[in-house]
């Protein structure tokens, strides 16, 4: 060892720590050229910087850190560092380790040697491994039975690292271990059994199952270490020991299972007992209780005195806040620091947890306990209590499926929107938005007239925050709403919502500018009369430069313009186009400061939807506006490093999407720019079409050659999807189909070429998807060698897929308990890319059913391999559901595609699947399987009826299913196809099934209110019904008419039902109307109708006149 | 400084490579935000100035690599770190996952610093980390904030939140106008305490009629 040298290294040891950018680079490429010139006498010098008791304890971390970089992690251009020494380098180095983890005082370099000599013991190769672990366990266990604290603790910090990796070994051979940890549990220093319960808990995380239960006794002694830190007034110790025990409930919930109810109440009262503590440490109990929840759901489902007294917990939690009124919560200067929710931490953590816990416990046993308490603490007078339960129940939304659920709760919290406090005013008007949300016209259809007028009111609320939210609710609200419900408002509201635009607070201006576009989508073209007025008081407002925080009012008051053009459309609109237009220009030209301007996002967007209302008017405005789309999408993005000359490639870490596949992304500003761009070129392509003719060979190119634009996946994606979307504009040209064939064959040959060496599983669903597009738009445009040639390229990307699924599997399997965070982090992203897989597989599904749609008589050899080889697999109950669902999605394409004619005897197959299918419980494949019921019913001819009786039976259960654990929406569609499906065997098959009593069932169970494409298809069929014999739905003495009336003002309206089938049902009820006998039960009916529903019944009966 | 020395914090700055870390601080610095891609080469330390109740505090921010292959001395810069920032891109999941890793790191190495998790980005409309898949927060009783560089959205949050641990103050605000800070800030602190008490009371108590 050269001890010139070694002096300047210690030097350069913190000289590398300097915070002078200079002097650290300089010391860091010195120091860089002493490891380059000779391995192994750096990694001594390294050694005895550690050693040295006399230099700086940064610079002897700092060899630390660095040695065990180079040794355990080692430097990308020098994989394997260790192996590189020379044997008596590495004596060396595990003498010296064991050496100065015998002697050394310094707690925090023993903690680092610890871990140091317990990761290099674990991870070198087997045969140097041999020699160093049980000599360090012997040392590990004489210091813990006879060392000081940190000697002590340092040898726990050993035994933690070394079962990080190796846990199953040591349980298997080390005897002592349990006692061990017993011991120094209940360790007088708390430092120590906080290390012995952090060693603990990374042995439950990564050894195997089966030898958990031999530490179960432990639990006792392991939950007294917080007990003992809350006495100790030890918050560090109770953070951190609440810590691991949340990582103990992820990884090994069982442990908990026998004493769970012992447990629950330690930490409840852990939770009590903590008033005094942070509100973060107060969150930790409940976490640890609600990962319980989720892993083991059945350990508190079982007892719903657990699940009521954690609720009650997450109240408290929700009312202890002592959030003050801020100005900046009371009225937010710049709206783009206002997010729609500002809450609490807390308020937030609550609401996450009843989210969690409705999912993980259910939402029967959730929701009337949830009601109960949002009731109670509603009920109490402080502002705090009403506010916790406000946000609790806005909470929940999400998880009712029908409304009466909770109608009760609703005119209490259209009371509180007047209450005195302005947080809870917020609280109310923000659940009545989500309301909106979740439960769309649920709530608009029942409550639009108590919720309307409080919003209303909310709008003209004092402060400035809660009036902003009213806007924003009852933008909700006016999206779900029905046209004839955003009509009936209007005007009132739109008076109120342009006056709130002139406000001062760009908050309230920019919500109500948002809200005028959802009126404006709700009355759609009779929105028209309103326009003039709004282009009157925004344009003038607009067309003026604004103080920095008013350019996203401005923004927002561009979209709300531009949405209401597209609303009444073209001829409505043509007055005002040229002075917006002159605006937009006007704005993009100057006003605009900067890339990061909020204005000019919503100046683009505000181009597509003036493209797509002017439709060939707009063509004059191209020349002004492409060229910035050309320079967005084909801007060269710069990505470099510090370094240069060299590939950046070469630097940027590779994103490993799973063990075997590895890609490169990287997002920037400007990549972003790039992507928004194409896309940008895809909406004018698709709303101009004919239009962009000039632009289609440019834009052509361009796409190409970003299909495998090396750098981003999503710019991959964005092309991919914008090839069909090319495809249409120029069928469209006057090149028609035949001029665009060229176009399609060699999009498809680029896309078939491109899928080969894609690596990222959703840029390939992308390219299936655009393939899929590009056969819908083209319909049969391949030959039969490019059917088989894509049938192959199909099948290859499945069984691909499939491999790289088993890998993750394999994979998760693999690490089920496996070590720590990172490891659980990485399962749960081989999950998700699992579910990628899927929606790829999905998508080829459709792909195929795009095929046999267009390529009926060219799918032989598909046909074969999908009988043959795919179906009988993926359709047997025990496959995968994802295959399932595949399988039964190809099947459903089959019979409606191909049906009898093409199918022949296997036809009949194809019905038995799907008949099974319509018997499942799981409701996706439910639904596949009744709405197949529904289509063959029609392309099955005779042989439908052979079977009709059963599926009969099977739409009857289908329909009449409880929820249960089901996923609700998946259920409500499955039910509602379900309703369809029968409505169809009625209308096909009525001679072999009993019309009378089928029918009866049917208007048991309707209107559809989730599915409603279906419901228009069921409604049309109720007006045909009715139209050949009224008595079906009025009943033989017309004894059912007032409901018939109820009905027809439920559901004629334009979401639910086409104007034709309004118009037949109008002819109908007229009919009715002319029997004396049954004019007057109708208009009594009639008259016991709301405003809104009357209206609707006019307007019926007028399209029949 | 007229003699009076200014508090002095190491924050370290870390998260997998284009998280948007160099663009974030660039942001506080000079006010401009950087839109091309340049990847960070080891580390650059940012001295970065903050006018606080409490006084000036400096806070050094040690901006490292995110690409791996570009680390240099990596957790070799957290030694001695009072806080630590750990940035993802809500927009690429891989880089969330990844924020274990980069946990496990900085406490390896500072195992008393504070720490804030921040998801960047949240301005992108196509956001690929929802808010419901940001759990590892709650797992580690860490601080977390969504923030955008781009629209400044709460980009001064992470920040704040660190002054106020490492100075153990939890009133602590920043001042607005850094060069008017008046040099009795001391007094400043003492008033919004007061202010703020006064708020609270007001609050327990019936709530003014004049609000409605």
């Amino acid at each position: 060892m050269d001890a010139t040298e070694l002096g300047i290294v210690k030097e350069l040891l913190l000289e590398v720590q300097s915070s002078d950018n200079n002097a650290r680079k300089e010391a860091e490429a010195k120091l860089m050229q002493v490891k380059l010139n000779n391995f192994d006498k750096y990694f001594a010098y390294m050694v005895e910087g550690f050693k040295d008791e006399e230099l700086d304890i940064k610079a002897r971390v700092m060899s630390l850190i660095l040695l065990r970089r180079d040794i355990l992690a080692g430097e990308p251009t020098e994989p394997d560092a260790w192996s590189k020494l020379t044997q008596e380098t590495r004596d060396y180095i595990r003498a010296q380790i064991m050496e100065v983890f015998s002697k050394e005082t310094n707690g925090v370099i023993l903690n680092k040697i610890a871990e140091f000599a317990a990761e290099v013991a674990v991870s070198i190769n087997d045969a140097d491994r041999k020699d160093i672990w049980p000599d360090l366990f012997k040392l590990c266990k004489q210091l813990i039975s006879e060392g000081n604290a940190a000697q002590i603790t340092s040898g726990l910090t050993v035994y933690t690292e070394s079962l990080r990796t190796m846990s199953n070994e040591i349980v298997e051979n080390d005897a002592d271990l349990y006692a061990m940890f017993e011991v120094t549990l209940k360790n007088e220093n708390i430092d120590i059994a906080l290390a012995s319960l952090q060693a603990v808990s990374q042995l439950l995380n990564s050894v195997m199952p089966k030898y958990a239960p031999n530490f179960v006794g432990l639990l006792g002694e392991m939950v007294k270490v917080p007990m003992r830190a809350i006495k100790e007034a030890d918050y560090k110790v109770l953070e951190d020991s609440m810590v691991e025990f949340i990582a103990m409930a992820d990884a090994e919930p069982k442990f908990f299972k026998e004493s769970f109810s012992d447990l629950f109440q330690v930490f409840s009262q852990i939770f009590e007992e903590s008033e005094v503590l942070s509100e973060t440490l107060k969150q930790q109990p409940i976490e640890f209780l609600t990962t319980i929840a989720e892993r083991q759901p059945s350990l508190l489902s079982d007892n719903e005195d657990h699940v009521k007294q954690m609720l009650d917990s997450v109240f408290k939690l929700m009312i202890g806040i002592d959030d003050e009124l801020t100005e900046e919560w009371l009225d937010p200067k710049d709206p783009a620091q206002v997010k729609e929710e500002v809450e609490s931490d807390t308020v937030v953590f609550g609401k996450e947890v009843i989210d969690r816990l409705c999912a993980s416990v259910g939402e029967e046993i959730m929701l009337p306990l949830v009601c109960i308490l949002v009731k109670q603490t509603i009920d109490n007078d402080d502002w705090k209590y009403k506010n916790a339960g406000l946000s609790a129940f806005s909470q929940i939304a999400e998880y009712v499926s029908e409304i009466e659920q909770i109608s009760e709760m609703i005119p209490t919290v259209i009371d509180h929107c007047k209450h005195e406090h302005p947080k809870v005013r917020h609280a109310a008007v923000h659940c009545l938005g989500q309301f909106a949300t979740d439960l769309k016209h649920q709530l608009t259809e029942n409550f639009h007239e108590t919720v309307v007028p409080a919003l209303y009111d909310a709008m003209n609320d004092k402060v400035n925050r809660v009036k902003a939210h009213a806007s924003g609710s009852m933008s909700n609200f006016f999206e779900k709403a029905s046209q004839d419900i955003g009509l009936h408002y209007c005007e009132k509201i739109l008076e109120s919502l342009l006056a709130a635009t002139k406000s001062e607070s760009s908050y309230v201006a920019g919500n109500a500018a948002t809200c005028i576009a959802s009126v404006a989508e709700s009355c759609q073209q009779e929105f028209a009369p309103y326009f003039e007025t709004c282009c009157n008081e925004l344009l003038p407002v607009i067309s003026q430069r604004v103080p920095k925080e008013f350019r996203k009012f401005k923004g927002q008051a561009i979209e709300g313009l531009t949405i209401a053009a597209v609303c009444i459309g073209m001829d409505c609109f043509r007055p005002y186009s040229e002075q917006l237009i002159k605006t937009l220009i006007l704005i993009q030209k100057e006003h605009l400061e900067g890339s990061d301007d909020p204005q000019r996002r919503y100046i683009l967007s505000a181009w597509q939807r003036l493209a797509m209302v002017m439709e060939k008017e707009f063509a004059p405005i191209l020349p002004e506006i492409m060229p910035e789309f050309f320079n967005m999408a084909s801007l060269q993005p710069k990505i470099s490093s510090g370094t240069s000359g060299e590939d950046i490639l070469d630097y940027l870490t590779e994103v490993e999407n799973s063990p075997e596949k590895k890609t490169i992304s990287i997002e920037s500003d400007e990549l972003e720019e790039k992507n928004i761009g194409i896309q940008m070129l895809c909406v004018f392509i698709d709303e101009l079409k004919e239009l962009y003719a000039p632009y289609v060979e440019k834009t052509s190119e361009l796409f190409l050659s970003l299909l495998k634009f090396k750098y981003n996946t999503s710019i991959r994606s964005s092309t991919a999807d914008s090839l069909p979307t090319m495809l249409t504009a120029i069928k469209e040209c006057e090149k028609g189909l035949e001029g665009a064939l060229p176009f399609a064959q060699s999009y498809i040959s680029a896309l078939f070429e491109t899928m080969k060496g894609e690596e990222d599983t959703t840029v390939m669903q992308h390219q299936v998807s655009g393939i899929k597009r590009c056969i819908d738009i083209m319909g049969e445009f391949l030959d039969e060698d490019q059917v088989n040639q894509m049938c192959n390229i199909f099948f290859e990307c499945i069984s691909k897929s499939d491999h790289r699924k088993n890998i993750n599997v394999a994979y998760n399997e693999e690490n089920e308990q496996g070590d720590d965070e990172v490891d659980k982090q990485n399962r749960m992203f081989m999950e998700e890319e699992n579910e990628i897989e899927d929606d790829l597989q999905l998508t080829l599904s459709e792909a195929f059913g795009a095929l046999f749609k267009t390529h009926k008589n060219k799918c032989a050899n598909l046909l074969n391999t999908l009988f043959n080889d795919l179906l009988p697999s993926y359709l047997d109950e025990s496959a995968p559901f994802v295959k399932q669902k595949f399988g039964v999605y190809i099947v459903v394409d089959l019979v409606e595609h191909l049906g009898l004619e093409i199918l022949g005897e296997k036809y009949e197959d194809c019905f038995q699947v799907i008949a099974k299918c319509s018997k499942s419980v799981n409701p996706v494949i439910r639904q596949a399987g009744v709405y197949g019921l529904g289509i063959s019913s029609n392309s099955g001819g005779e042989l439908f009826a052979k079977y009709s009786t059963d599926a009969l039976q099977s739409l009857k259960e289908a329909i009449e299913m409880k929820v249960g654990t089901q996923d609700v929406v998946e259920f409500n569609h499955a039910r509602d196809n379900a309703i369809s499906a029968l409505s169809k065997i009625m209308k096909f098959q009525h001679e072999c099934i009993d019309v009378n009593s089928t029918f009866e069932f049917l208007l048991q169970h309707i209107p559809l209110k989730h599915d409603l494409t279906e419901a228009k298809l069921v409604n049309d069929f109720l007006a045909d019904a009715a139209t050949s014999n009224p008595n079906l739905i009025t009943g033989k003495e017309h004894e059912n008419i007032k409901q018939f009336v109820i009905l027809l003002g439920e559901i004629c309206r334009s979401d639910c039902m086409e104007e034709n089938t309004m118009k037949k049902f109008g002819g109908v009820l007229k009919g009715l109307s002319a029997d004396d006998k049954l004019s007057g039960p109708i208009t009594e009916a009639f008259n016991e109708l709301d405003e809104l529903k009357q209206k609707r019944i006019q307007k019926i009966t007028e399209l029949a006149n | 400084m007229e003699g009076s020395a200014v508090a002095e914090f190491k924050i370290v700055l870390v998260g997998d490579g284009a998280t948007g870390k160099t663009t974030f601080v660039k942001r506080h610095i000079t006010g401009e935000f950087e839109k091309a891609y340049n990847a960070t080469v080891g580390c650059e330390v940012h001295p970065m100035p903050f006018y606080t109740s409490a006084g000036e505090i400096k806070l050094m921010v040690w901006d490292t690599a995110g690409q791996e292959k570009l680390g240099c001395l990596r957790d070799g810069y957290y030694i001695g770190a009072n806080g630590g920032i750990i940035m993802f891109d809500v927009c690429a999941r891989i880089t969330y996952q990844n924020v274990s890793k980069w946990h496990k790191d900085l406490v390896r190495v500072c195992p008393d610093a504070h720490l804030v998790l921040v998801g960047n980005k949240v301005d992108v409309k196509e956001r690929k980390v929802k808010a419901k898949q940001i759990v590892f927060h709650r797992k580690k009783n860490i601080q977390y904030y969504d923030i955008s560089a781009k629209s400044n959205y709460q980009y001064e949050k992470p920040f704040l939140y660190l002054l106020r641990k490492m100075t153990n103050n939890a009133d602590l605000v920043l001042e607005e106008q850094p060069a008017l800070a008046p040099p009795e800030t001391e007094m400043d602190a003492a008033q919004i305490e007061t202010l703020n008490k006064e708020l609270d009371d007001a609050d327990a108590a019936e709530f003014p009629d004049d609000d409605e």
